[in-house]
């Protein structure tokens, strides 16, 4: 088919209006600028947050994995508010007989077939805080409340805006068996050598955070939710055993107590090495497990604007460190292991440690603290501020798989990146995992691929979140689902947001664009409270690129990406020349598809009437169609005579126009981009933002003018949309092979277990 | 009164408490008319199998040992069998292990074929892999029949689907 087309009348066609919903603003879901947070998404002029600054004296019963404490809270209220009673955070509550944890699973009495079923549901563990008493400074009871995993002080005297109060909890806990009860914390037994390894948080009553968004956020600890808190100064006491190494929050204050004159000089090498030095040995570690010293030595740390204190202690512990200069400031990267954690630890743990500080930093913020540690802690990932457990532990016999070492580089790369989310840029866990699980694997992503080309990641790539994202969307959550209620937390709350950050960076605004705005949304909130409505407003107003759409389908829907091609037409310009047309038209007919009785009626019919008759033939019969006549020419002078010269050329330019249709089927609107083939193999892209649905949400067709002709089409080539069905993204329609089928054709060419079969055979 | 078979072998106490779970897996079946079976594969974290390994049949191993360890694919043939199987009426279709990719983002892909069932135009689903373990588990089925695919989601509270066979 062909159609007078004169100058550039191709754009959008629009096949349905529809009221606005996915391209509305975002007024109603957001909250309310103000002097606190502003419209832009920046701290407002009238900023304020508290602070809290502990001194502690801690001691771990070593014979009986008890942890004793005493804390002196300082409490400064910053706020315009008035405060009556203070709230503290009893994280080892969920271990108390009492514990919602324990009683709000649902449950069917199919979750009961096994005896394991039954001892778990009556495994008993004495958790819990135990509270010895609250006082004020000057010895006095003060009254309080505990609520489950949340403790009320109730104040004599108000504490008013611009004041402090300081008071005195003791306390102490049985410490978990991380390896029986589970949890981020607790004590690892290792039987062989009857020695215990410590990883140590959420030990102390932890003042909640008080604020202009939550009040206080004293919403009881479940489980899942993580910790919100206040920053603050910390000076921390430490007695554990006397051959004990503890890695803690913050900086020692008395290694020169602590340290051999060897381990001293090792250290010193180490805050001026950029690769790691070893401080306590294996063969050190190795002969503290057998020794086992009765006395004790307290470590004493400091930790200045940190929102949290953690630490580990083990006489297992094999020590190394590395400097890392970061914006000019040496950063002390270190690890602490127990030899089981070799050779993948003693090899990788400290590099990776300083690979993330400095990547994270480049598109982040300056980590501002003076070290930054990893600790070997079987199976888990859990992050404090400056200290993190990891696990990543190789088999026995000191070998490990590949998967195991990657294992082990994520999740220190991930679990030392929370550093900066939330550690620094201080969201609220409690109530928005994504917030820092989220931010965080995508930065973890870019900090892989800067370890290693090619690293597989596990999250990142849009591709990766298709699986998660399609079906039935009842069982998906928004994204901005508060912590504890997310269907499918690892998905829901690491995958979805860090592929939504991946696509905003590659597909949506580019890598100087975001790249700008992310990093003046972590400059802004650096050691502050940041809230969703701060990352949305900061990424719109540091890039000019208006992104409601965006956070609206991937953070506030449960909407797939899934948009077909549907159709594609094609035409060509019709020039009016009636000497190309009529040869155009001649060429078509020529070449047309022939009828087959047609074809062998040519031979077995010898020879027609008409061929016979000559009288039978009249003027329709005997004219030629596709000749030229000065009819014609005149009439193509008069078309030129009304014509300027561009248009002309335009016309005669031979272009390929292809109206294409495509379907929004999975609800999610996104960009098209549109790879095309060409005739001489060729390709070309074309990216088309996602605006173009902003008037017509379920169809959309896009005129593409081309200079060659297309044999195929094919949307999203580079796999950056999540698109879950890619089976439609193609015209003509190209059924992709499935995986089953792409695994049987690998199969024949030799799987990796028929190749070790065969080289089993050959070296027998 | 309902009887329970109770099986013995020790479980670890958590109280869900581990900082970063995967609790996922999906599978892909496509209805292959000449075997009148299913062709499909399993995906799921890799850790978490070896996890689930260990605590029901007590091996503690890497799966990418199972490679040359006929007891090992036994025992997974077994766990996946236990997590997704189909009934085609009183029919039980048994799932096939054909072969697995483990691949370094630490997922694994469990290809299978299931034995060739009675004409039947609908299956019933069982998928509740790692559901006793992890109470926050959701599984996803896609079958492929003629071009066409439907998602199924499980989730503890609602293990199975009714999926219809298109011939």
């Amino acid at each position: 088919m062909k159609l007078v087309l004169y100058i550039s009348i191709i754009s959008l066609f629009a096949v349905k209006v529809s009221a606005q919903k996915k391209f509305a603003q975002l007024d109603l879901e957001l909250p309310t600028p103000n002097e606190f947070h502003n419209a832009a998404g920046a701290p407002g002029h009238n900023y304020y947050q508290q602070k809290a600054d502990y001194k502690m004296a801690l001691t771990i019963d070593d014979e009986t994995q008890k942890l004793y404490g005493v804390e002196t809270i300082t409490y400064t209220n910053n706020s315009p508010d008035r405060l009556d009673y203070l709230w503290l955070q009893l994280d080892q509550n969920i271990y108390a007989e009492n514990s919602d944890s324990k009683v709000i699973e649902i449950e069917k009495m199919e979750n009961f077939k096994s005896i394991g079923d039954i001892r778990k549901k009556f495994f008993y563990y004495d958790g819990g805080f135990k509270i010895d008493y609250v006082k004020s400074t000057s010895g006095q009871q003060m009254r309080y409340a505990i609520n489950k995993t949340m403790l009320r002080i109730d104040l004599d005297k108000p504490l008013l805006p611009n004041s402090s109060i300081s008071f005195q909890i003791k306390w102490m806990y049985n410490i978990n068996d991380r390896m029986a009860v589970g949890g981020r914390s607790g004590y690892e037994y290792f039987e062989k050598d009857k020695n215990y390894l410590y990883t140590i948080a959420q030990y102390f009553p932890r003042m909640c955070v008080y604020n202009d968004v939550t009040g206080w956020q004293n919403k009881q600890f479940l489980g899942t939710g993580e910790f919100t808190l206040p920053f603050g100064d910390y000076e921390v006491s430490i007695t554990v055993p006397a051959d004990h190494v503890v890695a803690a929050t913050g900086e020692c204050q008395n290694l020169d107590a602590l340290l051999n004159i060897d381990e001293k000089k090792r250290l010193a090498q180490a805050r001026k090495s950029d690769s790691p030095v070893i401080i306590v040995t294996q063969a050190e570690a190795e002969l503290a497990e057998k020794t086992k010293s009765s006395k004790t030595k307290t470590w004493i740390f400091k930790a200045t604007n940190v929102r949290d204190f953690a630490f580990a202690s083990s006489r297992k512990f094999i020590w190394d460190a590395q400097n890392q200069n970061v914006g000019g400031k040496n950063i002390l990267c270190m690890s602490y292991y127990p030899k089981e954690g070799n050779p993948l630890w003693e090899r990788y743990s400290t590099k990776l440690v300083a690979h993330t500080i400095k990547t994270y930093s480049k598109y982040t913020v300056d980590y501002p603290y003076p070290v930054a540690i990893s600790v070997h802690s079987k199976w888990i990932g859990m992050e404090y501020p400056m200290i993190c457990f990891n696990g990543g532990r190789p088999e026995s016999d000191g070998t490990y798989s590949e998967g195991e070492k990657y294992g082990m580089w994520g999740v220190i790369i991930h679990e030392v990146g929370h550093n900066f989310f939330p550690m620094i840029i201080n969201s609220d866990e409690r109530q928005w995992s994504w917030m820092d699980e989220g931010l965080n694997t995508f930065v973890q992503y870019l900090t892989e691929q800067e370890w290693e080309r090619g690293y597989p990641s596990r999250r990142g790539p849009a591709y990766l979140i298709a699986d998660y994202m399609r079906g039935d969307k009842k069982t998906i959550s928004p994204i901005m689902t508060n912590s504890e209620s997310i269907l499918q937390f690892g998905n829901n709350a690491y995958g979805k947001p860090a592929t939504a950050l991946n696509i905003l960076r590659e597909t949506i605004m580019g890598h100087e664009l975001f790249d700008f705005a992310f990093k003046t949304y972590c400059e802004r909130w650096k050691l502050k409270h940041p809230t969703p409505a701060d990352l949305f407003r900061t990424m719109e107003d540091a890039s000019a690129v208006d992104l409601d759409w965006f956070w609206r389908g991937w953070f506030y829907g449960t909407d797939n990406v899934d948009i077909s091609i549907d159709e594609v037409k094609y035409f060509q310009l019709n020039t009016q020349n009636p000497t190309v047309e009529k040869q155009f038209n001649k060429s078509k007919n020529e070449n047309k598809d022939l009828f087959i009785g047609d074809e062998r009626n040519k031979t077995s019919i010898s020879e027609t009437i008409n061929e016979k008759d000559t009288t039978i033939d009249d003027f329709y019969a005997k004219r030629n169609i596709y000749a030229v006549d000065a009819l014609d020419k005149k009439e193509y002078e008069t078309f030129l005579a009304k014509i300027d010269a561009k248009d002309l050329e335009l016309l005669n330019s031979n272009k390929h126009f292809y109206e294409v249709s495509f379907s929004n089927i999975g609800g999610l609107v996104m960009p098209l981009i549109m790879e095309f083939t060409f005739s001489d193999d060729s390709k070309k892209v074309i990216r088309i933002p996602a605006e173009i649905w902003r008037k017509s949400e379920e169809k959309v067709s896009k005129v593409f003018i081309l200079d060659k002709e297309v044999i195929s089409f094919r949307l999203d080539p580079f796999l950056e949309t999540a698109d879950t069905d890619l089976d439609n993204n193609s015209w003509p329609k190209k059924v992709l092979p499935s995986r089953y089928q792409l695994f049987k054709q690998q199969e024949t060419q030799g799987n990796p277990m028929q190749r070790q079969k065969k080289l089993d055979a050959l070296e027998k | 009164m309902k009887k329970y078979s109770i099986l013995f072998f020790s479980i670890l106490f958590s109280l869900n408490l581990s900082a970063h779970p995967f609790y996922f897996s999906y599978a892909e079946i496509a209805y292959n008319e000449f075997c009148n079976c299913f062709e499909g594969f399993i995906s799921l974290s890799s850790h978490d199998f070896e996890e689930l390994l260990n605590e029901e049949k007590n091996t503690k191993t890497s799966i990418s040992k199972a490679m040359n360890d006929s007891l090992l694919k036994k025992e997974i043939s077994e766990i996946l069998n236990s997590g997704l199987s189909f009934s085609a009426g009183r029919q039980e279709i048994q799932i096939q292990l054909e072969g697995y990719e483990s691949e370094m983002n630490g997922l694994t892909r469990f290809y299978f074929k299931t034995q060739p069932f009675k004409n039947s135009e609908e299956i019933l689903v069982e998928y509740d892999l790692f559901m006793e373990k992890y109470k926050e588990q959701q599984n996803k089925l896609t079958i492929i029949q003629r071009d066409n695919k439907e998602t199924f989601d499980f989730l503890i509270q609602e293990k199975t689907k009714l999926i219809t066979i298109k011939p």
